[in-house]
């Protein structure tokens, strides 16, 4: 912004002429970094959240382009729907569902690294690749794997004995969840992980020594020593993943079962796709993805509670 | 010096302006948009590049075909045109037609056909009534797919059996063809939890060949007998593993491609495809009438029509116009392999060449052969095949009983018929 301060005020060096103050750029100058992220933010993520939040509040159709406004029927229309519950479970299992075996496996293999050992460079490179591999390119192979004809896991069942009958991986209901589930919770627990692992190194090694000297074995260290150590960590990968988790639960659903069989993995926002671009009704579809907004906020504003007390704490 | 550059110059200008005279299409042309998937598949895309060839040539005008994946075209198309930025030319097919006329969003195409000569009753399918409304003509269909057995004659010669023509011999032929250690299938059709639409049609002959239909004048017709006898047989081959479990359509067509699967109840498309993936499959391919009790098949029609809001409608009016000429619909049948909506529009020879085709042929005629959206209510396709295909999967995935679940769906249909009406 133009201050209107003049070239004289700049000082005697300045030459040519200025249109702001020195401590008015400096004022500016981390703004003018800002705003290419501003910019960048306010197109794709600020615009489309206010004009879903909009649709969200009228009745469009392909007829009826501009809506008319209806306050909150959508709402009330989506939340009245038999459905509305299982949905909501649905969304709730699979997040739950993604989130605990997240903070298992990635605490379990970050334990496995921590130490040094012959070969740990490779492990932890490994143990990240499924976090680089893309959630379609994952979901299509594991649908292979599921595959109850062809798929490599029932033949493997089958073949050691470990089943009679062939398993109705992706045909089957809880066990599509289950399936859908554990193809998201292979592909993040790479990031509980580098979490967990960067949490375990700040333990110091004297706790564990002197835990050991005073009797506790591995069961009581890992009760009384590790746990109370990446506690602040647990409580961030928890609201990460269920804020990520219920607001995407998409990619891998909508490839390996579409939300079959018969409803069994149909999630909150697979239903605000069907509604949009299969049945198209794009207003109850906005107000799908607000109630799963607002779900996120809530868990977003308790991460961010926790964050402003652990900064006060510290 | 400064003369010779001056004269330099001069002549480069010239050549220059020269060039750009060339490369500028005359000032009355237009570029034609047309999004569609079809420019993404190779026999629909030498089909195109005649039909382009010969429009740009009467027309001066051009069209600019953008490839977009079959996944993702629907979606895309809806976005372009709810957001009020439609290309020239849409696609549909038969439950999109009726839900676009009815929210007015297509323009009438009457003038582009009359000044082409080209008239459409009686000539053409009676496929294209579903785009029209009021006299007025909304959308053309440009080919009239239909459903019939494909087989494969070596898998079933080593079965020591003919293509069956009952359900019965059907049956037997399934049994007979399931080789469990060569993963081998007599049929595939559905089977997994797949998007709705894409299941309704896959198991659309099944309906139609017991002479079932979901909707009837508007009216759910889901537990009537015919429907009853068709699911109670898919329930018997699905549970008795007759039919791939849990393997997507994608996965079990390679699979007749491969020679992996004895018989398919599909559209003609898979001819041309087995010939360019396996031409040893292709040698081998038959097809017959669909072996259920009342034998119909069904229509599945591709239409074109130009959007309210295109930018060059009396350009894609033309275009329109050309995919309907004698020429195009010959180069239907001969280039995409595909029943032509014009009536009869087949080539000299096209039998002799392809001859597994005549069951298609036979059936895009048959006044049996209803479209498979649902009658009456093609506007609410999407959301009646959603409805079904739940329904369809408590059936075969979580073991509901079939009438019992047919009731249930009937009610589900009624209400939801009363509550749009």
């Amino acid at each position: 912004m133009p201050t209107g301060a003049s070239a004289g005020t700049a000082g005697p060096v300045s030459a040519s002429p200025r249109f702001l103050s020195g401590a008015a750029r400096e004022r500016l100058v981390p703004y003018f970094f800002l705003a290419p992220t501003m910019i960048a933010l306010a197109v794709v993520f600020f615009y489309p959240m206010a004009m879903t939040i909009r649709m969200s509040f009228f009745s469009s159709s392909l007829r009826d382009r501009d809506g008319t406004f209806v306050g909150l029927k959508q709402f009330v229309d989506v939340i009245s729907q038999p459905f509305f519950g299982d949905l909501l479970l649905t969304s709730a299992l699979y997040s739950g569902g993604i989130v605990g075996f997240v903070w298992v496996v990635g605490l379990g293999t970050a334990l496995l690294v921590r130490d040094s050992f012959r070969f740990r460079g490779l492990a932890r490179t490994a143990l990240i690749v499924p976090w680089a591999v893309p959630y379609v390119a994952a979901a299509l192979i594991w649908g292979y794997m599921y595959d109850y004809e062809f798929g490599v896991f029932n033949y493997l069942l089958v073949r050691t004995g470990l089943v009679d009958e062939k398993v109705f991986f992706l045909t089957a209901c809880p066990s599509a969840l289950f399936s859908v589930t554990g193809v998201s919770v292979w592909k993040l627990y790479p990031f509980g992980t580098v979490m967990f692992l960067a949490a375990l190194q700040t333990i110091p090694l004297e706790q564990y020594e002197s835990a050991k000297i005073d009797g506790a074995n591995v069961l009581q260290r890992f009760r009384y020593v590790t746990l109370p150590g990446v506690r602040s960590v647990s409580i961030f990968l928890v609201l990460l993943m269920t804020i990520w988790t219920f607001g995407r639960a998409f990619a891998v659903i909508f490839i390996l079962t579409g939300g079959g069989p018969a409803g069994c993995t149909e999630t909150i926002v697979i239903r605000s796709y069907l509604e949009a671009f299969n049945f198209h009704r794009p207003g109850t579809a906005a107000a799908l993805g607000v109630i799963v907004l607002g779900i996120s906020l809530v868990f977003a504003f308790v991460f961010l509670w926790i964050s402003q007390r652990n900064r006060d704490a510290a | 010096m400064k003369k010779r550059f001056r004269s330099i110059g001069a002549v480069s200008a010239i050549a220059i302006a020269g060039l750009v005279a060339l490369a500028t299409p005359p000032a009355s042309a237009d570029e034609v948009v047309w999004p569609s998937w079809w420019w993404g598949q190779p026999v629909e895309k030498a089909w195109l590049d005649g039909l382009v060839a010969d429009y740009t040539a009467k027309t001066g005008n051009t069209v600019n075909g953008i490839a977009v994946p079959f996944n993702t075209f629907w979606d895309k198309q809806y976005t372009d045109v709810s957001a009020g930025s439609p290309p020239d030319v849409v696609t549909f097919f038969d439950p999109e037609v009726k839900a676009y006329i009815d929210a007015d969003l297509l323009l009438p195409l009457n003038k582009y056909l009359e000044e082409a000569g080209i008239s459409l009753d009686g000539n053409f399918s009676p496929a294209w009534k579903a785009g029209a409304r009021d006299g007025q003509i909304y959308a053309i269909p440009v080919l009239v797919n239909t459903r019939a057995l494909l087989y494969n004659k070596k898998l079933l010669d080593e079965a020591g059996i003919a293509p069956p023509t009952n359900v019965d011999e059907f049956y037997a032929a399934l049994q007979k063809l399931r080789k469990p250690d060569s993963q081998q299938f007599g049929i595939a059709m559905g089977g997994s939890p797949q998007p709705a639409n894409l299941i309704y049609l896959e198991i659309a002959p099944l309906i139609s060949g017991y002479g079932g239909a979901w909707f009837t004048d508007g009216k759910p017709t889901a537990n009537s007998q015919q429907i009853r006898d068709a699911l109670t047989f898919y329930k018997k081959i699905y549970d008795e593993g007759l039919i791939p479990r849990g393997v997507p359509v994608a996965n079990y067509r390679d699979m007749f491609y491969s020679g992996k699967l004895a018989m398919y109840a599909a559209g003609p498309f898979v001819g041309p495809v087995t010939k360019s993936k396996n031409p040893e499959i292709y040698a081998n391919l038959g097809a017959v009438p669909l072996p259920f009790p009342a034998g119909h098949s069904f229509t599945l029609t591709v239409y074109n029509a130009i959007p309210k809001g295109a930018p060059h409608p009396d350009a894609a009016g033309k275009l329109l116009a050309e995919m309907l000429t004698e020429k195009q619909q010959n180069r239907v049948a001969s280039v995409m392999i595909s029943p032509p909506s014009l009536n009869n529009a087949y080539p000299a020879g096209f039998f002799d060449e392809y001859p597994w085709f005549r069951a298609f042929a036979d059936y895009s005629t048959d006044p049996n052969s209803l479209s498979y959206a649902p009658h009456g209510a093609e506007d609410q396709g999407p959301e009646i095949m959603q409805i079904i295909n739940t329904n369809l999967e408590k059936i075969l995935y979580r073991g509901a009983a079939v009438d019992a679940t047919l009731d249930e769906l009937q009610a589900e249909l009624e209400a939801f018929a009363a509550k749009k009406n």
